[in-house]
């Protein structure tokens, strides 16, 4: 009983291991040399047809290249300037175009007078007219607001300064040559914000997928204009869902209100 | 008789801390300098700090890569990231690395996905990332997450 206890024992505790090392075989890509220790030659191994990389002394990662001519980065990253709202513009349609008054195309749950917008950005929320109701969140039909981030599967957005929007309306930088440049708004102080494509997929793009809205180039009059991170703005054609005005995004519950 | 049972809960303590290790430190970061130089690092250590940052651990413990501060959405079940924020922290120094651009894939179910466009899979809970640095420095993971801090 003794002796059969012991080699039960001895037995679990030798296959233990092998166990391990055929999962890791099992999920290493091919090529690799299953099972072969960490740790033993620094992990570091050069290419065959690359030429014998340097290994940083002491071991860990070699971005030598990458560090070496710069000074230790604070502990937070210093923020980008404001994303150029102020950035020269190609020929843009006239944002500050009089308005005409024009009926109602769609209901406004924003509360907000008629006349669209004429390309000058409104008063900050903080500094509504005396006359504004008070901000709406105009709901989406296809999406039902669950908690906080659930249209991201309840992981919180992170917002990456150096990307349009925050990387909210995709992965533009503002630097791009590329970027489809989609009209600007003029703000109050005179100062011009660039909009920018919304790239497909980023959740920009899952916004006005919910509201059924198209982007459009600002500077028309009667459009939805939406402000989003980071200083960015986009302008849509108005439908049944969401009139024409000037609203504000909440990316916890991608929903957007009225200003 | 006590002797031999005692023998036998080490041994069986020593099996099960064997077995309940899972297959870790799996993770593969290729690093591909400017010059064409690449270091290829097998068994890093991947890890998800705070929900907040995923850090990858050379296999001599000694360097670490924290990549934080992404814009993520989902591509269907895949967790897409957009990265910005990569940081180097080694020899008790943390210095930032200039992302120009990248991306990260993160594979968050118990089945196989496949990136959007490509024929390329991500494991269950596996990770695949690349990115490119304003220095030139070409960087590549693949590997599954080896465990969670708070």
């Amino acid at each position: 009983m003794k002796r059969a206890a012991v080699a039960l024992a001895l037995i679990l505790s030798v296959n233990a291991p092998f166990a391990a090392l055929a999962q890791h075989g099992g999920s290493r890509p091919s090529g690799g040399g299953g099972g072969r220790p960490a740790g033993g030659g620094g992990g570091a191994r050069p290419a065959a047809p690359a030429a014998p990389a340097a290994r940083p002394a002491g071991g860990g990662f070699n971005f030598s290249g990458d560090t070496a001519a710069r000074p230790a980065a604070p502990a937070t990253r210093p923020q980008p300037a404001a994303p150029q709202p102020a950035r020269p513009q190609p020929a843009q349609p006239q944002p500050t175009r009089p308005q005409p008054a024009r009926p109602q195309p769609a209901p406004n749950p924003g509360g907000r007078p008629p006349g669209g917008n004429s390309g000058t950005r409104p008063p900050a929320p903080g500094t509504r007219p005396p006359s504004g109701r008070p901000p709406v969140a105009v709901r989406p039909p296809s999406y039902r607001p669950g908690p906080n981030w659930g249209w991201n599967h309840g992981v919180a957005w992170q917002p990456a300064p150096n990307y349009w929007g925050g990387g909210f309306w995709g992965s533009l930088a503002l630097a791009a040559a590329s970027a489809a440049i989609y009209g600007s708004i003029v703000a109050a102080n005179d100062q011009t914000y660039t909009s920018y494509q919304v790239q497909p997929d980023s959740p920009g793009a899952i916004l006005l997928q919910n509201y059924q809205l198209q982007q459009v180039p600002c500077g028309p009059p009667d459009l939805v204009v939406i402000y989003g991170p980071d200083n960015s703005v986009i302008c849509t054609a108005p439908n049944t869902i969401v009139a024409p005005g000037y609203y504000n995004l909440d990316p916890t519950t991608l929903t957007i209100v009225s200003q | 008789m006590s002797r031999s049972w005692t023998l036998a809960l080490a041994a069986l303590i020593l099996g099960a801390t064997f077995t309940a290790r899972p297959a870790s430190a799996m993770g593969i970061l290729r690093v591909q300098q400017r010059d064409g130089s690449i270091q290829v690092y097998r068994n890093v250590t991947i890890r998800i700090v705070r929900a907040k940052a995923m850090v990858v651990t050379s296999p001599d413990h000694v360097g670490a890569l924290i990549i934080s501060n992404a814009a993520c959405s989902y591509v269907g079940d895949l967790l897409r990231c957009l990265l910005d924020d990569v940081k180097l922290r080694q020899h008790g120094a943390t210095k930032e690395l200039d992302v120009d651009d990248g991306t990260l894939y993160v594979n968050e179910t118990d089945g196989e996905l496949h990136l959007p466009l490509s024929s390329q899979g991500v494991k269950p809970h596996g990770v695949v990332m690349a990115y490119h640095t304003e220095h030139g420095t070409f960087v590549s993971l693949h590997g599954t997450i080896d465990g969670a801090a708070k």
